[in-house]
């Protein structure tokens, strides 16, 4: 499976625990370093941004407001207490699973969180 | 009478596994089926070979010629239904050379398994003939009537693409192009055979700046027969330092790109009858990808993210091999001077590394250029990057257009028996040109989508730039005389105000630059 779709069904094989809140999906990831070492923490993604997963990553990460950063650069989220926060990823599609890759990501850019 | 084209692609690999069945040393003829998979474009549709299903002991008779049993074409048909792909029936007539015309028992086996195939696959049967005295194939796609009132429709040619493109025409469908004088030159860098077939192959250019629009206009001058350039930019003063053949006045009426081409191209072509088409379109849109699937080779010029992974697509899902490159410069910091030039060329198709796999593309800028962030100026400051500033000049252009047409005619005519050379960079300060040991990623999705036709993953969608620059045409257009007159004063302004910097610079001013 491809897009949106996909990338839902590969986040609950994955046990990330997906739910569509508007147009984003949401899920969690289990943070390994940083403040939030040890905890779950709630993210998710623009399902627009999903189209054409897991050919193209997305960029944008959507965290709550809580969760800050050193530097960021941010845009706005349609769900209330949420914020984008603009992440490049490197050297997307070298991991066997798509999902995975994207997983880690995310939960390297949560250990840099304050 | 159809007004669709079609034709069959297939890998080196994938013919050499074909062969391996159907090319016997007893010289009697054999017969084999295979499975495929549709690549549809705006005006072709394309057959692409996925893979060959041997017979069974008993499934298959030679005699001299070549018979199948029913048991063969339905299990065989079962598997390409089972997979969502379409059945093509190969024989072979091991003394012949060249396209095959099709004899009555040829006709007859194919169109009695026709409707059969067409039932339960959902796609028209498919029909191939290899030539084994030159090894040329030759094919038709049975995609009329319904019974045994079928009829084909012949392809245009045939396509085997490995470290070069090997294509079968159909002299019937497009005659053999008499040379004209003024090719002779050209024609005798590698005879009149191969450049028979070289001008037929349906070649699109992708952006016409300064690289695509000379790559275009030597294309022309060659004697090529099928050009298509697509570009949605238009032609701005800041352009005309590289867009050699452009003019003061295409800048200020904020001509099409495409148009430049087109006036470039239609002057300097050598062919007779060449047809020339414009696409103010872009790749990424469906449309534009529609048209890309049309052709034969892609040359890309191009240099955002967006367009160039499309292609990255297609090079390996519909088997088009595209020609990419482009040049960098780098330059001091403080504007003192160039560091160094680089250039690079390389061919993307099955066998060579992707794009993204060669370091060309990062896919996290893909997912930025969709959203149109990399020209946002408010997203460029906000995450502190850097503004393309896009140093090129006409003197080093040339050799990127070089490349790129260095890396086509070894993919096309393959000098001294010697196809594409894979990823080349030539460094400008040592002057060394380099062979880049690039190698393709386990996991690669674009790579593992071979001949995945139209299956592939859309990756096409609104291009906003391609839609803000067609609409500020538009609105120009709209505005008539007025309009132009608009445009033509603001270049009239250019010019003053850059003779105005320019007497100030001569009589050591300092207004806003370097005394």
């Amino acid at each position: 499976m491809e897009g949106p779709d996909g990338f839902t069904a590969e986040l609950a094989a994955y046990g990330a625990a997906p739910s569509i809140i508007e147009r984003y999906i949401t899920y969690q990831v289990e943070v390994v370093e940083g403040r939030f070492a040890g905890q779950t923490v709630k993210t998710a993604v623009a399902i627009d941004e999903l189209a054409r997963w897991p050919l193209v990553p997305p960029h944008w990460i959507y965290l709550h407001d809580d969760v800050n950063f050193a530097a960021t650069h941010t845009q706005v989220c349609r769900m209330p207490g949420w914020i984008g926060h603009s992440r490049s990823i490197v050297g997307w599609g070298d991991d066997p699973e798509a999902i995975a890759g994207w997983v880690a990501h995310v939960r390297g850019v949560i250990g840099e969180a304050r | 009478m159809n007004a669709r084209t079609t034709s069959v692609a297939m890998t080196a690999a994938t013919a050499d596994t074909l062969r391996a069945h159907i090319d016997r040393s007893d010289g009697q003829e054999d017969i084999c089926l295979v499975t495929y998979r549709p690549s549809t474009g705006d005006t072709r549709t394309t057959a692409l070979i996925t893979s060959v299903i041997t017979p069974e002991p008993g499934e298959r008779h030679v005699h001299g010629n070549a018979s199948i049993e029913g048991d063969y074409v339905l299990r065989a048909t079962a598997v390409a239904h089972e997979r969502g792909e379409g059945l093509a029936l190969c024989h072979s007539h091991p003394s012949s050379c060249g396209w095959q015309q099709m004899s009555m028992p040829d006709f007859d086996a194919e169109s009695s398994f026709a409707n059969l195939v067409r039932e339960v696959t959902g796609f028209p049967l498919v029909g191939i003939t290899y030539a084994g005295h030159d090894q040329s194939w030759s094919a038709r796609h049975w995609d009329h009537g319904t019974g045994l009132d079928v009829s084909p429709t012949h392809c245009d040619n045939v396509r085997v693409l490995g470290d070069r493109l090997d294509v079968t025409w159909n002299n019937q469908l497009l005659p053999v192009p008499t040379p004209t004088p003024t090719q002779r030159r050209s024609v005798s860098c590698w005879g009149p055979e191969i450049h028979g077939n070289l001008v037929r192959r349906k070649v699109l250019v992708i952006g016409a700046g300064s690289v695509g629009l000379d790559v275009a206009v030597r294309l022309a001058a060659t004697g090529m027969l099928n050009v298509g350039v697509m570009d949605f930019d238009s032609v701005e003063p800041g352009n005309l330092d590289r867009l050699i053949g452009a003019t003061p006045a295409d800048a200020a009426l904020g001509r099409a790109k495409t148009e430049v081409a087109s006036r470039l191209m239609h002057t300097s072509t050598t062919a007779d009858g060449a047809t020339f088409t414009f696409f103010n379109t872009s790749v990424c849109e469906p449309d534009g990808i529609a048209i890309a699937l049309d052709h034969d080779v892609i040359i890309c010029c191009v240099d955002r993210p967006w367009p160039r992974i499309v292609l990255n697509q297609i090079a390996y899902t519909d088997l088009v091999p595209v020609v990419d490159g482009g040049i960098s410069v780098d330059v001091f910091h403080d504007g003192s001077g160039m560091r160094n030039a680089t250039w690079r060329s390389h061919v993307i198709r099955p066998g060579r590394p992707c794009l993204v796999c060669n370091g060309q593309v990062d896919l996290s800028e893909v997912s930025l250029d969709i959203q149109g962030l990399l020209v946002d100026p408010e997203y460029i400051a906000g995450a502190g990057r850097q503004r393309g500033t896009g140093q090129n000049v006409a003197l080093l252009s040339v050799s990127a257009a070089a490349s790129l047409l260095a890396q086509f005619v070894s993919l096309n005519v393959a000098p001294g028996g010697i196809g594409e050379p894979g990823p080349l960079q030539y460094l400008l300060s040592t002057h060394t040109l380099e062979h880049l040991a690039a190698t393709s990623r386990t996991n690669c999705p674009y790579e593992h989508a071979e001949a995945t036709g139209d299956k592939r993953q859309a990756l096409t969608g609104n291009d906003q730039a391609a839609e803000a620059h067609r609409a500020l045409r538009a609105v120009v257009r709209a505005g008539g005389l007025t309009g132009r007159l608009d445009r033509f004063a603001t270049w009239v302004r250019y010019l003053v105000d850059e003779r105005t910097r320019h007497q100030l610079h001569k009589n050591g001013g300092t207004r806003g630059g370097r005394s």
